[in-house]
């Protein structure tokens, strides 16, 4: 028991301590400001007669200066790590990255920032002044040390001629002054800080933007999960129990080869999967820049044609051969069309590498007009068996593309048999002036009913 | 000797279909009459080879398989029973499915006896398939559903049998448990379906639980 509480007592100190550090530092900011006040004014104090003005005009001109000073965008930050180092204050996880620099809150922390170097200097004085002439003026009766003029004030005379214990009184007063100042202060900082600093109202409903995001992310990948992968293992599960069923050999290995290679994909979709959880999980990769409210979550959502050349040149590196035209205006496409078009590329070089032989895959991107033409085509070699439709990521990207009013088509080419062909047209491609479009692409309206598909793959 | 029963399996899935067929192969009194790769192929199917039983997938392109249940549970609401493949059992869509008519829900994921049992206990239609899945899929209060007024009709006798059937006793287990023979257990069942306009069991407890004559 008792060494608990020595624990939790030596716990407290040791933050009162750091409070008390966090003082300090607002002493040395008042006391360089304080001097900056005083040269800064000193042509006017210079000529000014009664000295309490001169230092009331010192005063103001220190916390007309420190409110400058709060102002600044890094004074935010900095008062940030001093409360959250030293305060032990605690700020919503990732805020940070949602600052915003509107006025409401530049005034706030220039406030904070103030009320900070006023209790550095309050501290100061209180420690280095209060205490000492109160315990002057309550030893006064015994020291007889009657003129003391701490500051150059006579105290004494200004109590007056009374009785001495009023004299003890009024400096054992100051000294408990003084000592609660010193002691107190540092203790009820934490929350005002926290206050003050924390979050505005609009930061708030950005961080709150934010975590909707990332969790519709989350929900998005689990959702993907739970569908690819439930897909791909039920596939592996039926042809399993139908191979120990089934007693010709030859038929075995057959549901063999389809089980490797449907396994082979559900490891696919779960590795991607992971490595958006991953992503998402790694706060600083997440939505860019700060300002951006609602811009929407995590990695892959985020990529368009621009990161084009870091696929291919994965993929190259990983011993694909891809034979390709990608035009350099692709990266001006406004960003729904560039993502979905990023998504289609990426999709269908992830199925030619699955099924597809080891010939080069063709990617070809078109832009003429407003329209994107996406098309790929590999060698898929002459066993029909164990080809999907086409990949079951392509289903959702199909739907996005009906969305944006596009057409999606994949299957074996007509034209050259043993060739796999996926082609996507999208149309409102016309690059425009870049800027940040505000609306996302989630579309509001409901999914309208799928139109047949102009191919079918089956 | 066994009346053979038709299946028709529609998943538009190439591999499940295969493995499924091959899965039925074995067994001497099913056999698997056709496939179909999306729901419209599916009624199409349904209606020229007119099987005892359907396997359908849920999530299928063009028509789901939601939409074709109700099709085909409307079209031949004797003849066909359907019962759904599904991924998982908590899926949405296997509630939505048993609404629209489906008569069970099959995991594909489930063993070979599992699946060819399903298909004869639903085909044969004298116990429930899942009955906790019936019951949790109205846990949490649904809407209000008008009554249907075949329970205003139903006798005492018909009433027990109806929350018997519910607790997904068999006949042969209700005739046990009421100290009856299974012929007048299956009158009594019988009549319970025509009163409440149903196809199968199942649907007579789906419709139990929705109209709020049985609360789980």
């Amino acid at each position: 028991m008792r060494t608990t509480v020595t624990a939790g007592t030596t716990a407290r100190l040791r933050a009162w301590g750091r409070a008390v550090l966090f003082l300090l530092v607002g002493t040395g900011g008042a006391c360089s400001v304080g001097l900056c006040a005083w040269f800064l004014t000193l042509p006017v104090t210079l000529n000014l007669d009664p000295n309490w003005f001169r230092a009331a005009l010192v005063v103001a001109a220190a916390l007309v200066l420190a409110l400058a000073m709060g102002l600044l965008i890094p004074a935010r930050r900095t008062e940030v790590v001093l409360a959250e180092a030293l305060l032990g204050a605690r700020f919503p996880d990732g805020w940070h990255r949602q600052q915003q620099a509107g006025w409401f809150e530049r005034v706030r922390t220039s406030l904070w920032f103030t009320a900070h170097l006023l209790g550095g200097a309050v501290v100061l004085l209180a420690a280095t002044v209060a205490l000492p002439v109160g315990a002057g003026l309550a030893g006064a009766p015994w020291t007889g040390t009657t003129g003391t003029r701490p500051l150059g004030i006579p105290v004494l005379p200004l109590l007056g001629t009374g009785s001495d214990w009023l004299v003890v009184a009024v400096g054992a007063a100051l000294v408990v002054i003084a000592a609660a100042i010193v002691v107190v202060l540092p203790l009820v900082a934490t929350w005002p800080a926290e206050v003050m600093l924390g979050p505005s109202p609009r930061e708030l409903m950005a961080i709150t933007a934010t975590q909707a995001a990332r969790a519709a992310e989350r929900n998005r990948v689990a959702r993907d999960l739970h569908d690819s992968v439930g897909h791909n293992l039920s596939i592996i599960s039926v042809l399993a129990t139908a191979a120990v069923r089934t007693p010709e050999e030859g038929t075995v290995r057959a549901y063999c080869e389809d089980i490797a290679g449907v396994a082979r994909s559900a490891l696919t979709d779960l590795d991607e999967a992971l490595r958006v959880l991953r992503a998402d999980a790694d706060p600083d990769r997440g939505s860019g820049p700060s300002g951006g409210s609602g811009a929407g979550g995590g990695d892959t959502d985020a990529r368009t044609l621009a990161d084009l050349d870091t696929l291919l040149q994965r993929l190259r590196s990983a011993g694909r051969r891809i034979d390709g035209i990608v035009p350099a205006d692709v990266v001006s496409v406004p960003e729904p069309v560039s993502r979905e078009g990023y998504r289609i590329v990426a999709e269908a070089l992830t199925n030619a590498a699955r099924y597809g032989t080891d010939d080069p895959t063709d990617l070809t991107l078109t832009l003429a007009g407003d329209r994107l033409t996406i098309e790929v085509a590999n060698r898929v070699g002459s066993s029909g068996r164990g080809r999907r439709d086409g990949g079951r990521g392509l289903v959702g990207i199909r739907e996005r593309v009906h969305l944006l009013g596009g057409t999606l088509a994949v299957g074996p080419d007509d034209a050259a048999a043993g060739w796999w062909r996926l082609r996507a047209e999208l149309p409102g491609a016309a690059a425009r002036p870049r800027s940040r479009p505000a609306a996302s692409t989630s579309p509001t309206s409901p999914t309208p009913p799928i139109p047949p598909a102009p191919e079918q793959t089956r | 000797m066994n009346p053979t029963i038709s299946v028709l399996v529609a998943d538009d899935e190439p591999m499940i279909r295969h493995g499924l067929t091959a899965i039925l192969a074995p067994e001497q009194d099913i056999a698997v009459v056709g496939e179909a790769g999306d729901g419209a192929e599916a009624v199409s199917a349904t209606g020229r080879h007119l099987p005892n039983v359907v396997l359908m997938d849920v999530r299928m392109p063009r028509v789901d398989g939601i939409e074709a249940t109700r099709t085909i549970t409307t079209r031949w609401p004797d003849r066909v029973k359907v019962l759904v493949l599904t991924t998982f059992a908590d899926d949405d869509y296997v509630t939505r499915a048993m609404l629209a008519g489906a008569s069970g829900f099959l995991l594909k994921r489930a063993s070979g006896e599992e699946i060819t049992q399903a298909i004869r206990t639903v085909h044969g239609g004298e116990s429930l398939l899942f009955p906790a899945k019936v019951r949790a899929m109205f846990g949490s209060a649904g809407a209000a559903h008008e009554a249907h007024p075949g329970f205003g009709r139903l006798t005492a006798r018909e009433a027990e049998i109806l929350t018997l059937v519910a607790e997904g006793l068999s006949n042969a287990e209700i005739a046990r448990r009421l100290y009856v023979s299974v012929e007048t257990v299956k009158t009594h069942v019988a009549a319970v379906l025509t009163k409440l306009e149903v196809r199968d069991r199942t649907q007579a407890v789906v419709r139990a639980y929705r109209d709020r004559f049985i609360t789980p």
